[in-house]
């Protein structure tokens, strides 16, 4: 059996060389290449020398950076007290908390439009705080989620401990409790970061007109130019992978040090 | 006498490119038998197991069934069945279902299912359970429950891997028995593997003692107690003292500096290890004994009190049934059919080496340049080349070489780079004062090294052998 | 002190509850009223539902997202259920290669795996989307790596000796594998399942880019809607919403209560 179990995999191996694998070598192809097939760096010179193309990047990044953290100020505590409040029913309460992600993105930025078109009677008069609303709203849960799992993990005596030297609540919050759930944190600021670079229908619900970079993608799908798409693509690969592995790296660094359980 | 059901002819098994867990075994079973295999973890006890179950192929060497090979034998063909450690019940069924698992694939008729289940739960004190689910039973009740699965399949030979080794002392006692009950009452062969050497005492009528993947010793459990073939088989099985000593001939010899008697004649000049029982000691006024000393500790272990006396380095544990006060001075008599005399292998190293061009020794895993005009009488170096006392040139090129060296003489550090040589702790025996332990290299050469250091074994270790320590004879 | 903080806790989780829930309630408030906007309330009326559900355009837009979602979770559940037990017992070189593969669409942004898996099939190999192909294989893609994650973790727990305990009751190997190991596998399977249904109807992006012209399922159907100014649609999506949220409610609850029912019936057996 575990000579020829392996076999069983064979169907998935093969899907993932295809169409994960095969399509990204495709898209650095194109992304290489001018519309009639040549070698070229053009695209990318293009992207890089264009003022405009560089600050739909900055753009990006910024969105990005300010719905991580807003989702990180709301996210840590409920966390924090989810797991560690001594609730009835925590897990409920968990459920709860998360269950919104179950329910299709679009329909409830739809909702959170509503409300917000009420309160500012036009959406238009501040695009860039209703995107962060919007964002935040979307990813919430997905920030919540790791933080009470790294939270949870955590033995109880190790707060115990902690008060029994002497620690205020305060003090153990930062001395113990977000020290040893980085990795929880790591992981959702990674949830959230790098779909807030790219989910440009959330800015499109909530009428914020300026671009990012998954906009960018879009507007050349519309256009037809697959060599620009493609590049702006591996832009947004290197991005999200370079991230990625940093932020792997360090995880897999705490938990060697015994971070974790 | 009955027929042998399984034999074991030169099994050797390795994992992966260098790990070898057995070595070389040879073993047989009697149909109907109770056999234990006892050894510390890591021996290769359940490899055999496993393998005799047909979970693991050997990479060398036959398993014989009833004389025929079932090396290839896929396990759910051969007539054999394993309680698991930690009982490997399947989580989705209920008690019934599992027992049932190995009846309904041989489609077995409802009924028949239903009386062979409802009998092997009252042969395991289970019955009313049938409809319970595993996660709701205890450890013991899921002990026999994994039992019953197993029986209830009818096999020639029972294999039971560390069953109780998660149940708590009581139940294991408790346990012990009713195995042994049941052992009586099915006649099934049954062979079991533990690290525990009492549960192997009460349970087993054989016992294969096993260490570092080969087989020390098999007997019944009275024979390997009173008869340890070697210092190991003593260590493990019941407490011993262990000393090193020296025959004088006949039954004389020596240890702790100190003259004794044994009951066989032995040659002259042999290192030999002594072992004597702590029971086998008498405590007597200080001048009636063979040896005096001080007792240094006495402590009631519920039974009999363990009193340890201390002889210049020599630490003697004796079991009492009297009290005796710290800091007293007595003596110990021991009869000389109590003194176990073993001519001990582990207690010199002994290689043959060869000389290459450039004048040095290789032997083992070691290349070292001896000092040749030490080795021979009146020869000499002259602008690097070496002259015998009558002046003539010599070359040692592929001379072959005693070399010798003392565990004693020998070290060991976890700096891997500090010795001549590495390798990982084997087999470890105490020895009154020091360890005896003994290192095995990746090329699985074997070194004997005295360490006053408690290491584990398993531990990567280097061996540091003084040059100047190691002697050196050349063969012819 | 210690009251202090149990308020603050609790006034704090209120305000983030109400922020994720208080737009959903008052949108499923607004849906049974006949008001074409939020603020202004009018009478009672089912009308956005009748509107969801008998507007063929709708209906066949929910219906076909579905299905969609059906076809794609069981082909993904399928695929990452054998690629995770493959692995699993097969070399280590697979398994490290796979689960870097694996790990691809999960990090990538979804834009990009859309748009790569357009350009391999639509641009360069010319296949065409009116055959839901390119859309199917973008949403397995997305959705077959939730599978094998959530079915690897039970595999790692499964007690090995479980599989060897049915060879040596007579099972053969792939006996063992399906009595056995499949059967332990399967909370994880159901949880696989049940993310890809999720994760398919949430897509957005990877739908877009591969999706035939005149197809819609509810996310980009809901984003056309939004950028007309067609009233009726716009109220009759927030009755969808509503019946997300009652469909998601329902089944959490159900899930619970079963959860609790187990709990209940081991504790009684028990004792």
């Amino acid at each position: 059996m575990k000579k020829s179990a392996w076999k069983f995999s064979a169907p998935y191996v093969l899907f993932l060389v295809l169409f994960v694998v095969l399509p990204l070598l495709v898209l650095c192809y194109y992304a290489f290449t001018n519309s009639s097939g040549q070698p070229t760096l053009s695209n990318f010179i293009g992207f890089f020398t264009n003022t405009r193309a560089l600050s739909t990047l900055l753009y990006s990044i910024w969105i990005a950076l300010v719905t991580t953290l807003v989702s990180l100020i709301l996210a840590y505590p409920t966390a924090y007290v989810l797991a560690r409040g001594h609730l009835r029913n925590g897990d409920v309460w968990l459920v709860v908390l998360v269950m919104p992600m179950w329910i299709n993105f679009t329909l409830r930025v739809t909702a959170l439009k509503e409300i917000l078109s009420l309160i500012e009677g036009n959406l238009a008069f501040h695009p860039f705080l209703n995107s962060i609303i919007a964002m935040t709203y979307d990813f919430l849960p997905f920030m919540i989620m790791p933080i009470y799992t790294a939270l949870t993990k955590l033995d109880p005596q190790l707060f115990e401990a902690a008060s029994d030297l002497g620690a205020t609540k305060l003090r153990t919050l930062l001395k113990i409790a977000i020290p040893l759930s980085i990795p929880g944190i790591v992981s959702g600021i990674m949830m959230v970061f790098l779909p807030a670079m790219t989910n440009y229908v959330v800015l499109d619900m909530v009428y914020n007109s300026t671009y990012i970079m998954g906009s960018l993608i879009g507007s050349y799908f519309n256009s037809y130019d697959w060599n620009n798409g493609a590049m702006i693509s591996v832009v947004l690969l290197l991005l999200i992978f370079s991230v990625y592995s940093l932020s792997s790296k360090l995880v897999s660094d705490r938990t060697q040090k015994g971070g974790g359980r | 006498m009955e027929k042998i059901i399984i034999e074991l002819k030169n099994i050797t098994k390795t994992f992966g490119k260098d790990t070898t867990v057995i070595r070389d075994i040879n073993l047989s079973i009697k149909k109907g038998e109770f056999v234990t295999l006892l050894g510390p973890s890591g021996c290769g006890k359940t490899t055999i197991l496993r393998m005799i179950g047909g979970f693991e192929e050997p990479t060398s060497g036959e398993i014989l069934l009833h004389d025929q090979n079932i090396n290839q034998l896929t396990p759910n063909k051969r007539p054999i069945n394993t309680v698991f450690q930690k009982y490997a019940l399947f989580p989705h069924m209920n008690v019934y279902e599992n027992i049932a698992f190995g009846l309904r694939i041989k489609n077995l008729s409802p009924e028949q299912i239903k009386e062979k289940v409802s009998h092997v739960l009252e042969i395991v004190d289970m019955e009313g359970f049938e409809k319970r689910s595993i996660s709701t039973l205890s450890g013991g009740q899921q002990q026999r429950i994994a039992i019953a699965r197993a029986i209830v399949n009818e096999p020639e030979i029972l294999l039971l891997d560390e069953p109780l080794g998660a149940l708590d002392f009581k139940m294991r006692k408790e346990m012990q028995l009713e195995l042994k009950e049941m052992h009586k009452q099915l006649g099934i062969t049954f062979l079991f593997v533990t690290h525990d050497q009492e549960e192997a005492m009460t349970m087993s009528d054989r016992i294969v003692v096993m260490a570092d993947g080969k087989i020390q010793q098999e007997g019944t459990p009275e024979e390997i107690y009173r008869k340890p073939v070697n210092a190991f088989v003593a260590d493990f099985i019941g407490e011993s003292n262990i000393f090193v000593g020296e025959t004088h001939g006949g039954k004389k010899l020596s240890f702790c500096d100190t003259d004794f008697k044994c009951n066989q004649n032995y040659p002259a000049g042999l290192n030999v290890e002594v072992v004597i029982r702590p029971e086998d000691f008498t405590i007597t006024e200080p001048s009636e004994g063979l040896i005096s000393g001080e007792i240094i500790s006495c402590v009631f272990k519920g039974t009999y009190y363990e009193t340890t006396v201390l002889n210049n380095k020599n630490e003697f544990v004796i079991y009492d049934d009297e009290s005796y006060n710290v800091g007293d001075t007595v003596g110990l008599s021991i009869k000389p059919s109590d003194i176990h005399v073993m001519t001990s292998s582990n207690s010199h190293n002994h290689f043959v080496g060869e000389f290459n061009s450039r004048g040095e020794v290789t032997f083992a895993d070691i290349t070292l340049k001896p000092d040749i005009t030490k080795l021979i009488p009146g020869s000499y170096y002259e602008d690097n080349t070496l002259f015998d006392q009558s002046g003539n040139e010599i070359s040692l090129n592929g001379v072959r070489v005693d070399c010798y060296f003392k565990p004693s003489d020998a070290d060991l550090s976890d700096n891997p780079d500090e010795g001549l040589v590495q390798g990982r702790i084997g087999s470890i025996i105490y020895r009154g004062d020091h360890y005896n332990y003994t290192v095995r290299s990746n090329t699985e050469e074997e070194y004997f090294v005295n360490d006053d250091y408690l290491w584990n074994t398993d531990d990567l270790v280097s061996v540091i052998i003084p040059e100047e320590k190691i002697e050196y004879h050349i063969i012819g | 002190m210690l009251k202090n903080n149990k308020t603050f806790a609790g006034i704090w989780l209120a305000t983030v509850l109400a922020f994720l829930y208080l737009p959903i309630i008052v949108l499923a408030f607004y849906s049974f009223t006949s008001s074409p906007i939020i603020g202004s309330v009018r009478g009672f009326s089912l009308k956005n539902y009748v509107t969801l559900f008998t507007t063929p355009d709708i209906r066949n837009m929910i219906i076909g997202t579905l299905v969609l979602a059906l076809i794609v979770s069981l082909i993904s559940t399928v695929l990452g259920t054998l690629g995770a037990i493959g692995t699993f017992y097969g070399s280590k070189k697979l398994r490290t290669g796979v689960e870097l593969a694996n790990q691809i669409p999960i990090v990538n942004a979804d834009v990009v795996t859309g748009f790569s898996i357009c350009i391999l099939l639509i641009v360069l190999l010319g296949s065409t989307k009116d055959t839901f192909l390119p859309l199917v294989i973008g949403l397995v893609s997305l959705c077959t790596p939730f599978v094998y994650l959530s079915v690897m973790p039970r595999l790692v727990q499964l007690d090995p000796h479980l599989y060897e305990a049915a060879l040596d009751l007579g099972c053969t190997p792939n006996m063992a594998l399906r009595k056995v190991v499949l059967v332990e596998l399967v909370p994880g399977i159901l949880s696989g399942f049940m993310t890809s249904v999720t994760l398919t109807l949430d897509d957005y992006f990877i739908t877009t880019y591969t999706k035939p012209a005149a197809f819609d399922t509810i996310s980009t159907y809901v984003v056309n809607a939004t950028k007309g100014a067609q009233t009726q649609v716009k109220t009759a999506l927030w009755a969808l919403s509503t019946v997300f949220f009652i469909v998601v409610l329902i089944s959490i609850i159900a899930m619970n209560l079963n959860a609790r029912r187990a709990a209940k019936i081991r504790e009684e057996e028990l004792r």
